[in-house]
């Protein structure tokens, strides 16, 4: 959902800056129309209403669930291209660059939304009845429906779910930043499937969890980071990436095929 | 004369999928303590019959009564909810979650949202062990346990669930010979229990081994009802081929 992060971070930006006429005040200064709250709700708002399209057009329309990402991949950067004209939204007020950027003692505000919603999440997948039907879901759609979980309810809550936390990263990335743009979360589909894959989720369904995935993050960024202190070209990086997908979906492949032996 | 009791009176049922007619005016009916087996070639109408009666499809016309009540089955959990439980032929386990999340599933126990995973846990041990399925770990995925394990925790999960009527679609079908085995004690252990029993099955020493009365489908019609008694295997499978003794 990477360009949803643009256009949600668009939303936002275009609220707090008063609407599209005021929307390109680049170095004009960093007064407000509107406080924080408002892009974030904006921001989230949109996040929100994208995951329902895309879990509605999944389930109901039975539209295959690649298609309806890779639509989305192109009609919502297109949208957030025509909302910026191409060009950035920047220069937000103190109050709003501080959930980017402010920390709290010694932890970056950033940090701390990232636990509160990895316990959260953690916590409810772990050891609640809906955390438990969405493994269901995944592991075999027939049999939950068959035991009478509503599949189409759980896929789509979790598509909202999904739209609602890349709306309020969206909202953070901005802030971090001090500046919204189109081209923003580019790539980054591709960086999220490798992490989670890494961590240990299957792309097969019903497996997976919240450990594992920071712990893909972390092997990740530690990745990442090394490529670039390594001095290794941001070309190779990206074949590298690349690899690491291809390897982990097909240890993926690999393991699940042993599991069903 | 006493009138039996029906649990199950399938009357007049029709089902169609696009044009095509799977039941024409199928009526079957189940008493407590009764196997009757549904046996009848690939498209006879077996598994959509069962599936009007376990909420997984709609019928287009037609009337259930359960306890001399007529019933609209609406989906799986409102059939579950009015005692009747299936065992489907894919066994309908999710092979990702441990025995208990199987074993609840769709009936989780919980407090505020919360699961109760060590009480799951214990009941769903217990009943196993009741029916004498040895299994060697409870948290592993189920995918991990044998054919005749997996099908056990179905059978314990209808038995715990307190079914009235139980539907097993093909329930030897993946299992080996001492599985199956295993498998025939359950169902004559249930039989004790008040409980009525549809069993579909293609093996026709499974059907005569475990079933009251044989009821034939060919090409969507109810062909027959036999006592099983009354009947040889050669009787029901000409049945089965040609539609007469």
């Amino acid at each position: 959902m990477g360009s949803l992060i643009a256009l949600c971070g668009l939303v936002g930006a275009v609220i707090a800056k008063g609407g599209l006429v005021e929307r390109f005040s680049v170095g004009v200064g960093t007064e407000l129309a509107n406080p924080w709250y408002w892009a974030l709700a904006g921001s989230v708002l949109i996040g929100l209403l994208a995951g329902t399209v895309n879990g509605v057009c999944i389930t109901k329309l039975k539209v295959p669930a690649f298609v309806v990402t890779l639509g989305g991949l192109s009609a919502y950067r297109g949208t957030a291209l025509l909302v910026s004209d191409g060009g950035p939204i920047s220069g937000f007020n103190e109050a709003y660059r501080w959930i980017g950027q402010g920390k709290i003692g010694m932890v970056p505000i950033p940090v701390i939304i990232f636990l509160v919603f990895i316990v959260l999440c953690h916590i409810v997948l772990k050891y609640t009845v809906y955390g438990r039907y969405i493994y269901s879901v995944g592991g075999n759609p027939e049999a939950a429906r068959l035991s009478g979980i509503n599949i189409d309810l759980i896929i789509i809550s979790t598509y909202i779910i999904t739209g609602f936390l890349v709306g309020l990263a969206a909202f953070i990335l901005s802030a971090r930043l001090n500046s919204a743009e189109a081209v923003a979360g580019m790539g980054y589909e591709l960086n999220v499937i490798a992490v989670v894959v890494v961590g240990g989720t299957s792309l097969f369904g019903g497996r997976g969890n919240i450990l594992g995935t920071i712990i893909g993050a972390m092997l990740f960024g530690v990745l990442q980071n090394g490529l670039v202190l390594l001095n290794v070209s941001s070309y190779i990086q990206q074949i590298i990436i690349g690899i690491i997908l291809i390897l982990a979906v097909t240890f993926d492949k690999f393991s699940n095929s042993v599991r069903q032996v | 004369m006493e009138q039996p009791q029906y649990i199950v009176q399938m009357n007049n049922i029709y089902k169609s999928f696009n044009g095509v007619k799977a039941l024409k005016d199928v009526s079957i009916n189940l008493q407590k303590n009764e196997v009757v087996g549904i046996v009848g070639h690939n498209g006879a109408g077996k598994s959509t019959l069962i599936k009007i009666l376990s909420g997984a499809l709609p019928k287009d016309t037609g009337s259930i009564l359960i306890e001399n009540k007529q019933v609209e089955i609406s989906d799986p959990k409102h059939a579950r909810n009015m005692g009747i439980e299936t065992i489907y032929q894919d066994l309908a386990l999710a092979g990702n979650l441990d025995v208990a999340s199987n074993f609840f599933l769709g009936n989780e126990k919980s407090r505020f949202f919360f699961l109760r995973n060590k009480f799951m846990k214990e009941e769903s041990k217990r009943v196993l062990q009741e029916m004498k399925i040895n299994i060697k770990s409870y948290s592993v995925p189920v995918d991990f346990l044998s054919g005749g394990q997996r099908q056990a925790i179905a059978i314990g999960r209808a038995i715990y669930n307190k079914a009235k009527v139980l539907i097993m679609d093909e329930p030897t079908a993946a299992l080996g010979i001492e599985e199956a085995r295993r498998v025939g004690d359950l169902i004559n252990q249930l039989k004790k229990q008040d409980i009525g029993i549809f069993l579909i099955s293609h093996d026709i020493h499974d059907v005569f081994d475990f079933c009251d009365r044989i009821a034939i489908l060919k090409n969507g019609e109810l062909v027959d009802i036999c006592v099983s008694d009354e009947v040889t295997k050669d009787d029901v499978v000409s049945l089965i081929i040609k539609g007469t003794k």
